[in-house]
Order: C-alpha cells, then structure tokens, then sequence
C-alpha cells in the first residue's frame, strides 16, 4: 500500500513537471465571485411529539465561492475557496429543539489545481474522488431530496410507542455511502474520453478513493453514472472500505430514473456488510419538477437493522436564480429485537435563491 | 424482496445499455454533483451566475480606453491658452472633415455633375453681376 501511494506521489510529481514544459506566457485571468442561500421551514413528527423548524438546507447549504483562474498557453491554474455559512442545519435538528442552533462557518473548498492536457490535478481541501458518485441525480429535486437522506433529517430520534427514545436516529440508520467528503487531498482527474473520465485523491490517514465516470447525451437522453471505491481504514472516522454506484436517466421527455447503491466492509470480525438503495422516479417539464424516492439502509448501526424510508418532491424555478421546493418523507425503522419504533415523518417547504 | 430490488436494478441497467446502444453519437456533457453549486445563473449575476471581481482582460481594456480618450477631455490639465488652442484645432479637424467630404461628393458622378452646375451657375451669376454693372454705367 505505501509503494502505491509513493508510486502516486511520484506520477503526481511527474505530470506537474512535465506541465512546465507546456508553460507559456500568461493570458486572462479572472477573479469570481459567486453564492447561494438556501434557507426552509420544516414541520416533524416522531409519533410521540412534533414540531416545526427554521433551518438552512443542508442538501446543498447557504454559502459563498471565491475562484480563479489563469491560462498559461495549455495549462490553466486556478483555485477555489468556498465558505459555508450555515444557522440551524437541516441535519441536526432534533424535535423539542427550542432554539436557532449553532452558527456554523465551514471551509468547505481551499483548493488548487493545475488543468492540462494530462488531466487535472487538485491540492487542498475539497470533495475526494468517490465522494459525489452516490449522489448522481438528473431528477431536477435534488435540492431537496436526493440519496443523502439524513442531510435534512439526520438527527431526528425514534421514539418507542410509549414515547421513549428507541436509541438510534436516522442519520445512525441511513447512509448512501458516498465517499470522504471535503477533506486535505491530492487528486488526479483524467482528461475526457468520449464522455468517460476516472478520478484517484488520497487523503491524510493513507485514506483512498478512486472513481469511474461517465455523462453523456443520446440523442435528448442524459445518462450520468458512476463507480466508487474508498479505503479508509487508517483514517480516524473512516475505518472501512466501501463501494458505490449510481446512475440517472433524464429522458427527452422529461421522465427521470435514478438508482443508487453503496456497499461498507467495517473490517470488524462478526459485523455485517452495511448496503443501500435508493430509488428515484421523476417528471420534469418547463420549470416544474417532481418526485417520488424509496430507499434504504440495512446494518448500518447494528447487524439486522433495516431503516427506511419513502418520499414525494416538487420543485418550481419560476426565475432565474430562484427555487421553490417541498417535500414530503416518511422513515421507518425494522428494529432487530422488540416492536418497531413509530415513523417518522417530515413535510418541508423553502426556497434557495442563487446571487 | 432481494429479487425484486435485483430485477429493479437489472431493468435499469438494461434499459439504460439499450439507449445507449440503439441512439447514434453521444455528446458529452459536463456533470455537476448536486450538492456543490450549480453553474445557473443568479439573481444579481445574470446569466453566468458568477460576479467577475477583476478580469485582466476587462483592467487591459479599460487602460487602452483610458489612453484614446484622455485628449478628449481638455481643460483640467491644460492652461487657458492651450484649451483655446485645442478648441481651434477640433474645429480645424472638423472643417478639414467636412472639407474632404465635399471633395468626396465632387468626384463621384452625381456630385460633379452637381457641382459642374454649380459653377455654370456661379458664372451666370457673375455674368448678371456684369450685366448691371454695364446698365448702370450707361
């Protein structure tokens, strides 16, 4: 494992050298700047209490990007620093909570990278090679609901029928198994080969990633699929080794199909494998979009346990720059011994304006 | 259950490799993961959804634009004199302008025909003027 790595510090070292032949003089350079806010209400029910909920949408949070980037004849360096700033996340609130929450600036983005003819080479804080390869998604509603179902559900409790917490939360059930997300990298992405492209980061802790990826047009159907691996098994946090898939498919039409799978080896003598399915069925027409997920989660937090959960969506864009979204989901959870615990269900209506 | 998630994934698949078998040249297209910021456009920055802070192209523009309009604007930096001056020779460079139009219109082919006219008629003129002045004198 460390000659490979050293291998790939040594190919890294290589490819940016070989770019500096390649070096010519300076063209334009561009400084942007951009952002978003993505702000909802939300309305939970444990079966045992409810309650209703200002929050920021983790799904794709309230944030700020700085970037750029300069040619230099076949090479262009450039960079990206990307602030989250973020008040009552969607993905820890908890019912009974009586208050706005932590405020929270995330450096979500501090990256660099050189663009060339070789591929394009990342340094710095961002997203590892298999990170977003579970999230792929086409339906148009993913603001709001997409395979990471605990982003704006994650720290809701069961409840037992007589209204004492069963012991576990969503996000402690689910997980879609993406891969180490926005963390110190090194990353490689070759260049595009009739749609296909692969992608390797390795992290601190000797954490790897490594992913297949493909989006292209048929004739009016957009297909984005891909494959992940990671080994994270020397890295606090990520002691596992994990596979994943996913594919959507936008028909000219507007109809919409989305699969995702993920696969977690814990590397623990007598712990099962964990899995997830994620399913997605969607329309989208004008400025509409809407939706309907099924997905779950088994063995996630102990073996047997089987958590779920089914959601509806619609998403309207009547300007430019501006979302109108809602959803509805509803969780349920198979418990391994004892009766199951209530479900939980959310309704959520907000809106993410781009500036 | 397992079977029925199995087929549903297979169906998938299949009916994906079935597009992409039966449609002609597949056009590549730039994927952008959902959670990370879209390229859309944006509510203040139009279009492009990005804010150009500084564009050396945009800063290499604005100079030369500075450099070709600074005579424009005498007066500030130029004594009384030499804003005089300045004014005389734009009227110079104006009347040199319409000048060489006029010269223009005299060489095409309406304009000496006109012109021709013209100077038929001043030399009628000046035919008159003689005229009268022969009146006159008897």
């Amino acid at each position: 494992m460390r000659q490979m790595q050293g291998r790939f510090g040594y190919c890294l070292l290589a490819a940016l050298l070989a770019t500096a032949f390649l070096a010519a003089p300076a063209a334009a350079f561009e400084a942007k700047l951009s952002g978003q806010v993505n702000q909802m209400m939300m309305w939970a029910d444990d079966g045992n209490e409810d309650d209703f909920f200002v929050a920021d949408n983790t799904n794709s949070s309230t944030r700020f990007r700085f970037t750029g980037a300069q040619a230099f004849g076949k090479v262009t360096a450039g960079f990206q620093i990307e602030l989250e700033a973020q008040r009552s996340r969607s993905n820890e609130l908890f019912i009974g909570q009586n208050s706005d929450g932590r405020f929270n600036w995330n450096d979500r983005w501090l990256n660099a990278y050189f663009d060339t003819p070789f591929g394009k080479f990342e340094i710095g804080k961002g997203d590892g090679a298999a990170k977003a390869v579970p999230e792929i998604d086409l339906s148009g509603t993913a603001v709001i609901t997409y395979s990471g179902v605990t982003d704006t559900s994650g720290g809701f409790m069961f409840k037992n029928a007589d209204g004492t917490d069963f012991g576990a939360t969503i996000g402690q059930t689910r997980n879609n198994f993406g891969g180490l997300s926005r963390n110190e990298r090194i990353r490689y992405n070759t260049p595009t080969f009739a749609g296909f492209w692969l992608a390797a980061s390795m992290t601190n802790g000797e954490a790897w990633e490594t992913s297949a990826w493909y989006a292209a047009d048929f004739g009016g159907n957009k297909i984005a699929a891909a494959v992940g691996y990671i080994d994270g098994r020397k890295r606090v946090g990520a002691q596992y080794t994990q596979y994943s898939g996913a594919i959507s498919w936008l028909m000219p039409f507007g109809l919409n199909l989305t699969a995702s799978y993920g696969q977690r080896d814990f590397d623990l003598a007598g712990r099962d494998d964990a899995t997830n399915y994620y399913f997605k069925v969607g329309y989208k027409w004008d400025i509409h979009a809407v939706s309907a997920e099924y997905g779950w989660t088994e063995d996630m937090r102990i073996n047997g346990e089987d958590s779920s959960n089914w959601g509806l969506a619609y998403v309207i864009t009547p300007w430019k720059g501006v979302e109108f979204y809602t959803a509805y989901r509803q969780f349920k959870l198979d418990a391994v011994v004892g009766p199951d615990p209530d479900d939980i269900r959310q309704a959520m209506l907000g809106t993410r304006l781009r500036f | 259950m397992k079977t029925i998630r199995y087929l549903l994934v297979s169906a998938l698949l299949a009916a994906s490799v079935a597009v992409m078998g039966c449609a002609t040249k597949p056009k590549p297209f730039d994927y952008q993961p959902v959670t990370e910021m879209q390229q859309e456009p944006g509510i203040f920055t139009g279009e492009k959804g990005e804010w150009v802070v500084y564009s050396s192209d945009r800063a290499a523009a604005g100079e030369k634009e500075a450099t070709v309009s600074e005579p424009r604007k005498p007066g500030t930096e130029l004594t009384p004199a030499e804003h005089e001056e300045f004014l005389r020779f734009q009227q110079w460079q104006k009347e040199k302008r319409d000048f060489e139009q006029f010269q223009q219109w005299k060489r095409s082919p309406e304009g000496s025909k006109e012109y021709d006219e013209f100077l038929e008629w001043k030399r009628w003129q000046t035919f008159q003027k003689w005229q009268e002045s022969q009146t006159r004198t008897k």
